[in-house]
């Protein structure tokens, strides 16, 4: 069977340069990342989202301060409690108006109550804006987040590397540590410190300081024990390379997704446990407003002014999604193997 | 396999022994006390001090707590007269244990079902749209669900009771409800990645091979296996189920230790707060320990060390 070659075209074999042309630019760790992102919608409106809260509730220190979200008119009070949310516009359910229950017509207490002024987002019970309230509420909320990522980057990373790279009986006690701290339920560890420490928001950010680090430093010690066995370390290690450099500069940036990702889920629960430690009262000292002081406080009024509740809840649960939105999306995009498609 | 319950076991109960001696000193350093009425004198603290055991030497009352905690016995609570703790949780235990039970079978159950049904249609609008419940109910708090389906379905259209437990069942549905929906938003996602990649393994490929109809190889192989990893998430959720549950029967007003627990916050009834705490981190601890037994029995793949 001797094969007919003029039929055949050897095509690109002869140009050995050609052969070696890359023609796209290759794509570091990061830009590759960023590249599966941008295709998950949700999570890139989810960061940008995010992005927008950042700015916002930095900005509002400005315009929004502490003080003015605490102040009310004594005097007029009754004339100013539970205004219902008014944009001004005739939108139904955002027009001002708000309908007794047991009553068949609705009625408008701005016009009532000869109020003039519009509130967005309605007046708690005592006349404050609830829209001022909110926005205080949620950099409190922004800041335990913002706690919580750096105690799971301080704690957790360092704690799970060093416990994964010592390895032997330090591994083992270091882990049964984690054990005996993840059997305790964190609402028993927070409520404990909340107790101890006084209500305010140190004390918030220190209960969940103590709580949030553990499953950070789980998944971080199992990804040092297996990068660890690497050639890169084992070359680092003989060209005498200090272990806390190793760690420092070949570990760490090779967890880096793992690390993200474990922080998009830490930051949701630490914000939904100031919410939990306020509606039991441990949480910001009363005339300050946090989102989950927010919440419990108007609870008991749910069933004549739900506004005062909803509007909070609504709030934190945006930006709990949001995070877990944009994790689902870190995730997908740093390991695309464990995504199915 | 004994061996391993026999570590286990003995694990459990030095972590207890733990739990028990840090709840013990960090109520020794809270502060406030619990005899606080401005109407004392000094001779009534005392004598209170002394008919609570409060005026011994602090390892004494340390020794003296953890003898009789390991017996079951926690004290007498401050706020409620001559009642021992034990007794307190011991009638609010299976109000709790109830609530807690029913919004994990159902959770439990709605996860197998809505996993499956969203890996079987993957990528089409019913997958789409079970993604979009589940992200949902993962990213809201229970406690919030709670008071929005307290407004929906017990204010504004009234359908069930919105307080108070035992009269009747409907009083447990939308409590069990809130604090169903995060269990079955966990198991739907896990179901559904686990049951996708049982869909494409060899076995799954050999028993279409073989001819069997669709069903049987979604029915009898894919879904079966599936279905055994799911056992690992039940001790991690019922520690959800626990923050949950606390404040759910706060909002729904259910006697049930999770309330005695919050509301021995403020009046500061440490025998009561220690007490609760020592027995939910049992719970937990005995959860987690029976999770992790069933599934070393059920995939022997899962080594025991």
């Amino acid at each position: 069977m001797a094969a007919n070659t003029e039929d055949f075209v050897i095509v690109g074999a002869q140009n050995s340069e050609a052969n070696e042309h890359i023609s796209k630019p290759a794509l570091s760790f990061w830009q590759d990342a960023w590249r599966r992102l941008k295709l998950n919608k949700l999570a890139v409106i989810s960061l940008w989202f995010l992005v927008f809260i950042l700015g916002f509730a930095l900005v509002s220190n400005f315009f929004v301060t502490q003080n003015k979200a605490n102040a009310f008119d004594s005097d007029n009070v009754g004339k100013y409690k539970n205004l219902p949310p008014n944009s001004g516009l005739p939108i139904p359910g955002w027009d001002g108006k708000l309908k007794e229950p047991g009553a068949t017509d609705t009625t408008d207490p701005y016009k009532n109550n000869n109020v003039k002024q519009n509130f967005i987002l309605g007046t708690d019970n005592i006349g404050r804006s609830l829209g001022k309230r909110v926005i205080v509420g949620l950099r409190i909320s922004l800041l335990v987040a913002i706690s919580a990522t750096f105690i799971d980057l301080l704690i957790g990373v360092t704690y799970g590397v060093f416990s994964g790279w010592k390895g032997g009986w330090v591994d083992v006690v270091m882990q049964r540590i984690i054990e005996i701290l993840s059997s305790v339920p964190n609402l028993i560890v927070v409520t404990m410190f909340g107790l101890l420490l006084g209500n305010g928001v140190t004390s918030i950010i220190i209960a969940i300081a103590i709580t949030g680090w553990l499953s950070m430093a789980r998944q971080v010690r199992n990804m040092t024990l297996s990068l660890k066995e690497r050639d890169y370390v084992l070359a680092a290690k003989s060209l005498g390379e200090s272990s806390t450099k190793i760690a420092i500069k070949h570990l760490i940036p090779n967890m880096a997704g793992t690390i993200i990702v474990q922080i998009m889920m830490t930051v949701p629960s630490a914000i939904m446990f100031e919410a939990v430690l306020s509606a039991i009262n441990l949480g910001v000292k009363p005339p300050t407003a946090s989102l989950g002081s927010l919440i419990s406080d108007a609870q008991s009024m749910l069933q004549f002014y739900p506004y005062q509740v909803l509007i909070p809840s609504g709030v934190l649960v945006l930006i709990s999604l949001a995070f877990i939105l944009l994790g689902d999306g870190l995730r997908d995009a740093f390991d695309p193997r464990a995504s199915e498609d | 396999m004994v061996k391993y319950i026999l570590k286990r076991l003995a694990l459990l109960i030095f972590t207890l022994f733990l739990v028990i001696t840090a709840t013990f000193f960090l109520m020794q350093i809270m502060p406030g006390t619990p005899f606080n009425n401005p109407k004392l004198t000094p001779q009534m603290i005392a004598q209170l001090n002394k008919a609570y055991g409060l005026d011994l030497p602090l390892w004494q009352q340390y020794l003296h707590y953890l003898v009789n905690a390991f017996r079951g016995d926690f004290g007498t609570s401050f706020q409620y007269q001559n009642q021992s703790v034990s007794m307190l949780i011991g009638q609010r235990l299976p109000i709790s244990a109830q609530l807690g039970a029913q919004a994990l079978v159902v959770g439990v159950i709605a996860g197998l079902l809505m996993g499956a049904a969203s890996a079987r249609n993957k990528n089409n609008k019913i997958d789409g749209l079970l993604g979009v419940v589940s992200t949902l109910g993962i990213s809201v708090p229970s406690f919030i669900l709670g008071i929005i389906f307290l407004y929906l379905f017990g204010f504004k259209w009234p359908l069930f009771p919105v307080s108070g437990w035992g009269d009747s069942f409907s009083q447990s549905v939308l409590p069990t409800l809130a604090l169903a929906v995060t269990p079955a938003a966990v198991v739907t996602r896990f179901v559904r990645s686990e049951m996708i990649e049982a869909l494409s393994s060899d076995y799954v490929q050999l028993a279409r091979a073989k001819g069997l109809s669709e069903k049987e190889v979604v029915n009898k192989h894919a879904y079966r296996n599936s279905m055994i990893p799911v056992l690992t998430l039940i001790g991690p959720m019922a520690a959800g189920l626990l923050t949950g549950s606390t404040l759910i029967e706060n909002i729904f007003s259910i006697p049930g230790i999770g309330q005695q627990f919050v509301s021995s916050i403020p009046t500061k009834d440490f025998p009561v707060i220690m007490g609760t705490t020592i027995v939910y981190a049992l719970m937990l601890m005995v959860m987690i320990l029976i999770t992790d037994i069933l599934t070393a029995i059920v995939d022997p793949r899962v080594r025991l060390q």
